[in-house]
């Protein structure tokens, strides 16, 4: 009810507010007062927000997730660094790609629980492996066998770092 | 499809890589330049040029990976991508007569490609690693590079989609080859349902606009209630209710809505949205530069430029800049100084903004980020000072426009594992190769004019009542007269700043940039863009998501390559004088 409060505001605040800034000249008393409801509608969507994120129902795409996925990734990602052929390079993308992480799912949950710049140090070793992993399978559709070898097993040094620095905020959460 | 291997291990940067990028950009820096003039637009050759490396180094030399196309790409596009920021600007100045030094045009556009490139390198993690920007482009050109390898089924997908939007695109051009019109390049679709004139609904035939739209998803959404909300619901209230200065023609009342009185609030939110994401993620470009030296595990040395080389091109492009602006025209060394700083705050400020919009959504409103340039500037010079300004604009719209190529070209890298480090050495080599071929084709298109039979006088090769009429030159002049006399909507851009600001601290980040943006384009591209986004929501509601990724975006990928390849042989059929 109130999400959808927020979004009403919201979009009433921003088609009245650019009526009114439109005007020649522009009307000023209309625009501000449609700015204040702008302003009311998006602290009430935050609020929902936040509020919605201490609902166990709602606890989606955490940190602990995020945890998960790495994982699967690695575990993935292992198995890909022993044996790779010709006969997977034509779906090594796909494969790789349904297990990968979204991070943009996870953002909004994860910054609330560590702040943003824990996120941001995370995501950025989290990004330097998976940039390994996608140029291993480049090079691996490339059939550069070895090499593709050498950058998955080289990725799970940083998924582990990764793992490493969830556990050490998680342990500072507590 | 196996790989022609030549290489004994996984190659990226090589110097036949580099020379076929040096090449393909040298050549669509050409075309793209003769069109810009023509035509007054410019168009995003990345996905030409990730075909055609592909193709000169299977074809020809037996040998390249995907990885290696990628930074053929990025050398190509990262030569051509100044030349919107060149052609939309410099020419005012011999159009108008004034006086400059060629070379210190050069210089400033030069200094602007490098400082473009330099600044926005510092927030690649933030936008792509951790804001995880689509940058539709960026991501249909991955799709393409890994395409041809990647099986028949994709390659077919994306050649099947570029081969319908060059058909559609070569049928709307029929007129230009002597052929009779069957498909015109836009409709009206009011013409067909029957709804008043000042309700734009006015198409472009462009599968191109259809596949970015499908590649951006949601977020086209944003950009087509946006454009509904400025061409569907303000102009029509304002006409329908009578709310216009009385001396506004009937005729042209939707235009002047948009002109004077949405755009301007458009290019404001555009503003605002982007200074308030950059304060939202203040913490967070704290700790990517402080991360900024961290040694990859990988052995493979920093994944970034290092901080250190980039202050110090930085700052040398900086004292490029400066001198240019002081030995252009005849002003103080302090008024070249502080000129220098507002236009490289400037400039950085735009890179970010354009960067920005380019991820969202695919639009880059350079224009307009050149045009507030060019108005700021004249803020601290005489009329008689218009060169110096005109100069430092064209700088910053190049530097602009390498800003968005630059990270456009990282979000390519990032999804088929280039290291950014490479891409952004080659890109910072390479960004001053750009301007050298637009001004060159540029001034040899002027120097065609001719010579008047009666009087002897020498003619101009572009401008207004010649047949290459140079529409952004000519805008940035209309702007330059409005600026000199005092006509600027700081108003509405402050109205617009605050809306836009607002809007950043929505569920949906960004939102101020991407409603902004769409108030401030044309609503005929808007229109098959948003149905490109509503086809991909739909989609992905009925097949999900990774069928989308899977078989969707490459046919889209499709779209974009065929008609840019058609843009351009148009380019070089002008460019011959064939049609």
């Amino acid at each position: 009810m109130l999400n959808k409060l927020a979004i009403a505001l919201i979009f009433f605040g921003v088609i009245f507010s650019a009526i009114f800034a439109s005007f020649i000249p522009i009307d000023w008393t209309n625009f501000s007062i449609s700015i204040v409801v702008l302003i009311i509608g998006i602290s009430l969507q935050r609020r929902g927000m936040k509020n919605a994120l201490k609902t166990e129902t709602n606890k989606n795409n955490t940190l602990d997730d995020f945890r998960e996925q790495i994982i699967k990734l690695k575990k993935a990602v292992e198995k890909y660094s022993e044996n790779l052929s010709s006969e997977i390079s034509e779906n090594i993308d796909e494969e790789i790609s349904s297990i990968m992480p979204e991070v943009e799912n996870f953002r909004f949950a994860i910054v609330e629980e560590i702040g943003v710049a824990n996120f941001t140090e995370l995501i950025s070793v989290y990004a330097k492996g998976e940039r390994l992993i996608r140029r291993a399978v480049s090079a691996t559709i490339d059939e550069y066998f070895e090499d593709a070898k050498r950058y998955f097993k080289d990725s799970v040094n940083l998924l582990e770092k990764s793992v490493e620095m969830i556990d050490k905020f998680r342990e500072e959460i507590k | 499809m196996s790989a022609i291997k030549k290489y004994k291990t996984y190659s990226d940067v090589t110097p036949l890589g580099v020379a076929v990028g040096i090449f393909i950009g040298v050549l669509m820096t050409a075309s793209f330049s003769y069109a810009a003039l023509v035509l007054g637009f410019s168009t995003n050759g990345s996905p030409v040029a990730a075909v055609l490396g592909w193709g000169i180094m299977r074809a020809i030399f037996k040998r390249g990976t995907i990885i290696e196309n990628n930074i053929i790409q990025t050398v190509a596009s990262g030569i051509n991508t100044s030349t919107a920021g060149v052609i939309f600007t410099v020419p005012v100045l011999l159009i108008r007569g004034a006086n400059f030094d060629f070379i210190w045009v050069l210089a400033a556009c030069v200094a602007g490609a490098i400082l473009g490139v330099g600044f926005i390198i510092p927030l690649r993690k933030q936008m792509i690693d951790i804001d995880r920007l689509r940058f539709p482009s960026g991501t249909a050109i991955a799709s393409i590079l890994k395409s041809p390898a990647e099986g028949m089924k994709k390659s077919k997908l994306l050649i099947y989609g570029a081969a319908l939007s060059a058909t559609v695109y070569l049928i709307t051009r029929f007129p230009d080859l002597g052929l009779p019109q069957i498909i015109p390049s836009s409709f009206d679709l009011n013409s067909i349902i029957g709804l008043p004139p000042y309700f734009k609904n006015i198409w472009a035939v462009s599968l191109l606009s259809v596949g970015i739209g499908y590649i951006a998803g949601r977020n086209g959404l944003f950009v087509l209630a946006g454009g509904l909300l400025a061409y569907w619901l303000i102009a029509p209230f304002f006409i329908g209710f009578n709310l216009l200065p009385e001396n506004v023609e009937i005729a042209k009342a939707a235009d002047f809505v948009h002109s004077q009185m949405t755009r301007p609030v458009g290019i404001g939110m555009l503003i605002g949205g982007s200074l308030m994401s950059i304060v939202l993620i203040i913490p967070a470009i704290k700790a990517t530069i402080k991360s900024f030296n961290v040694k990859a595990i990988s052995g493979a040395g920093s994944d970034e430029l290092s901080i250190k080389v980039l202050y110090k091109v930085i700052a040398a492009a900086f004292v490029l800049f400066l001198l240019a602006g002081y030995f252009t025209s005849d002003i103080d060394f302090l008024t070249a100084v502080i000129v220098s700083v507002v236009s490289t705050f400037w400039l950085m400020f735009a890179g970010i903004i354009v960067s920005q919009a380019t991820g969202m959504t695919d639009w880059t409103p350079i224009s307009g980020m050149s045009l507030i340039a060019v108005a700021i500037l004249m803020m601290f010079l005489t009329p008689e000072q218009i060169s110096t300004a005109v100069l430092i604009g064209a700088g910053v719209s190049v530097a602009i426009a390498e800003s968005a190529d630059m990270m456009q070209d990282l979000k390519t890298g990032h999804l088929v594992g280039n290291f950014p480090v490479q891409q952004q050495k080659l890109q910072l080599f390479v960004a001053g190769l750009g301007p050298v071929i637009s001004l060159s084709v540029m001034l040899l298109i002027w120097n065609s004019g001719g010579t008047d039979p009666v009087t002897g006088a020498k003619l101009p090769g572009f401008g207004p009542g010649t047949e290459i009429e140079a529409p952004q030159a000519v805008a940035l002049g209309a702007t330059i007269d409005a600026v000199q006399n005092g006509d600027v909507p700081v108003a509405k851009f402050l109205t617009g700043a605050i809306i836009g600001g607002a809007l950043s601290f929505t569920a949906i980040p960004g939102l101020g940039v991407i409603m902004g943006i769409s108030m401030y384009l044309s609503m005929k591209y808007i229109l098959p863009y948003g149905l490109g986004s509503l086809i991909s929501v739909f989609m992905i509601r009925r097949k999900g998501k990774k069928w989308s990724e899977k078989w969707a975006v490459p046919f889209a990928a499709g779209l974009i390559l065929g008609e840019a390849l058609l843009i351009i042989v148009f380019a070089l059929l002008k460019v011959g004088g064939v049609i």
